[in-house]
């Protein structure tokens, strides 16, 4: 499912560049990453108008308050709910080009004092769990790829199997034997790299699986190429072989693999957030849902989008470098 | 890729020869000597899976929400296989009551996934340039929002619940699904079978729902065992996270989180289900890249 998804990740963009230098590729790329993102925010602004309910319920402290009509009107003014919508939207839009997300319905203060200190932790999160994912993963193509049916086979097994676990529960069954039984790690809270390594496994582990079964494919086809065959008759050893000539080659599906990876990362940490009660964006997230807080939704879904966006462009432009023969002509089906 | 050398088909049989030298073997046969032992294992736990949703009272020795906090906390035993929670209810029976709204859960969201997939994907891969392309925009901004994040979206907007964890999830994956489809339809319009239709006049609708349809929903079959799984985890995500069932319920993803609160003390609480929504997964997935590869030495 990963994969073909993956496939048509490139193929998507329907650039018609037939000629051009590169920098000229590169800024179309970077035109068209603008308007996705610009179009993810338009339609998460208008998706978020549907709510049903007045915005001013959550501001004045939930259904249970009976403000007077003209603390109402006064607060209505105050976020200027009193706009037309279009008005809002386009205030909106002006508003993000300063860096200003508004004020939070819940803690009425500017959404950023709230989320600014939840950019890092998340990020860290996210990274490390990348990182995590391609240990686990390379040492698996490495030990077990064209080692035998039985190393082979169990190296797919183990692979799927990483790849149907819930983060959660790899967070929960981490935090039970190396957090309290074992005490190697705190079982909650931000302090320092310690209190990163298991939350960062939880998402590191299923990830794994999904890269290991990319990276596999193209390690077998690496083996088979015929350059491998004359390393071989160089006399270099396996392990060299591996190493230097056929990893580069896996390696390089693997890269478009990691930034769908990051984008899903930064999503779906929260589950790690919650469990090892971290701070951080995805948190943010869930609590702003639970609390109706529109502002605070939207800037979160805005930064990840905008995360996601951006390393898919970087990866985008660094495959165009690293792998020439993506550069000419035909992306356009 | 998918060049399965199974030596069972191509030695044939170390066993002692049938009688008829050489007769075609009967589907059944070819069936069971074609699927690895892993895929049947996977099949029958599958199978268990939906036999505990379709009829839990098979499985089910105690009352899954009786309470009983003289027995709480008890570690599996005997009597109580999973051992018992917090308020003393048997974790085993709550895990087994659950499979059913665990699974519906998985199911409904892969079909409103797949729903608005077809409608996305299929209308996309037959239609002109103009459509083609705004629908491609269109899904390519859905893809901004990756993960979990599409389906957090809709459950901001609709609020909590299971009926919208289940439309949040399918919501979240119809991108997915709209762009495979897509992919599909294009490939089977330009087959030539579509081009002999048109040569013999049929009407576009006819083609349509005679000839494209069918051949973009036998792949759709495999897609969505595949999807049910990633599906499930998506779902009791949501749950985990208070935003799709409700504790009191006895749905995988909210005994999870219930049991986390006691991590310390009684670590079942939270294993069980886990390990439930792990299996749940992993059978799917073993079962639906057994049926792709299948599908694939077919065509």
């Amino acid at each position: 499912m990963s994969t073909s998804s993956l496939d048509s990740l490139s193929a998507a963009p329907r650039t018609t560049a037939t000629a051009g230098t590169a920098g000229k590729v590169i800024a179309k790329r970077a035109a068209g990453s603008l308007f996705v993102l610009w179009a993810a925010v338009t339609l998460t602004f208008f998706v978020l108008r549907l709510t049903p309910g007045d915005p001013i319920t959550a501001i004045l402290g939930g259904a249970g308050s009976s403000p007077s009509p003209e603390t109402v009107a006064a607060v209505r003014a105050e976020y200027g709910l009193d706009q037309p919508v279009l008005v809002q939207y386009l205030s909106y839009l002006g508003n993000l080009l300063t860096g200003d997300f508004g004020v939070s319905y819940i803690f009425k203060v500017p959404v950023l004092e709230i989320i600014g200190p939840q950019i890092l932790p998340t990020l860290q999160l996210a990274g490390l769990a990348l990182v995590f994912a391609w240990v686990i993963a390379l040492a698996f193509t490495l030990l077990t790829v064209g080692r035998g049916r039985v190393l082979d086979g169990a190296g797919r097994a183990v692979e799927v199997f990483f790849a149907s676990l819930p983060q959660f529960w790899v967070g929960i069954m981490l935090a039970v034997v190396f957090a309290v039984t074992l005490g190697w790690f705190p079982v909650a809270g931000n302090d320092g790299f310690r209190s990163l390594v298991l939350p960062a496994l939880s998402l590191a582990v299923p990830l794994a699986g999904f890269i290991a079964q990319v990276t596999r494919s193209s390690f077998e086809d690496a083996l088979a190429q015929p350059f491998v065959l004359s390393a071989r008759a160089r006399g270099l050893s396996d392990t060299a072989v591996r190493i230097t000539h056929a990893l580069r080659h896996a390696i390089l599906p693997g890269l478009t693999l990691s930034a769908w990876a990051v984008g899903s990362l930064v999503s779906s940490a929260v589950v790690a957030e919650v469990i090892f009660a971290r701070p951080g964006l995805g948190r943010s997230l869930v609590d702003a849902i639970v609390n109706r807080d529109l502002p605070i939704t939207l800037a979160v879904v805005f930064l990840i989008a905008a995360v996601y966006i951006l390393v898919n462009l970087v990866v985008d432009v660094l495959y165009r470098v690293v792998d020439p023969r993506t550069n000419p002509k035909g992306s356009a089906a | 890729m998918s060049l399965t050398l199974d030596p069972t088909t191509t030695a044939e049989g170390g066993s002692a020869a049938p009688s008829s030298p050489a007769p075609a073997p009967s589907r059944a046969g070819r069936l069971v000597r074609n699927t690895p032992i892993g895929v049947w294992i996977a099949a029958a736990l599958l199978a268990f899976l939906v036999l505990a949703a379709i009829a839990p009272s098979v499985f089910l020795r105690q009352d899954p929400f009786e309470i009983d906090p003289a027995n709480a906390f008890q570690s599996p035993d005997g009597l109580h296989l999973f051992g018992t929670d917090q308020n003393g209810r048997d974790v085993f029976s709550r895990v087994i009551a659950g499979t059913g709204q665990s699974l519906l859960l998985g199911l409904a969201a892969t079909a409103i996934g797949l729903i608005l997939g077809c409608a996305l994907g299929i209308t996309a891969g037959v239609s002109g340039r103009w459509l083609d392309s705004a629908i491609c925009r269109f899904v390519e901004i859905l893809f901004a929002f990756p993960g979990l994040l599409l389906a957090l979206i809709v459950i901001a907007v609709s609020g909590t619940g299971v009926v919208t964890a289940a439309i949040a999830v399918g919501v979240g994956s119809a991108p997915g699904y709209a762009r495979m489809l897509r992919t599909q339809t294009l490939q089977v319009v330009a087959a030539p079978y579509v081009e002999t239709a048109l040569a013999l006049g049929r009407s576009t609708s006819h083609i349509l729902w005679h000839t494209i349809v069918p051949n973009v929903a036998r792949p759709l079959f495999v897609l969505v065992t595949l999807g049910i799984g990633q599906a499930i985890v998506w779902a009791s995500s949501l749950s985990f996270l208070g935003l799709g069932a409700q504790p009191p319920a006895a749905e995988w993803g909210a005994m999870l989180a219930d049991g986390r609160n006691y991590l310390q003390v009684a670590w079942w609480i939270a294993a069980f289900p886990g390990i439930f929504i792990t299996l749940a997964a992993l059978t799917t997935t073993v079962v639906g890249h057994h049926l792709q590869r299948r599908l694939e030495a077919e065509v």
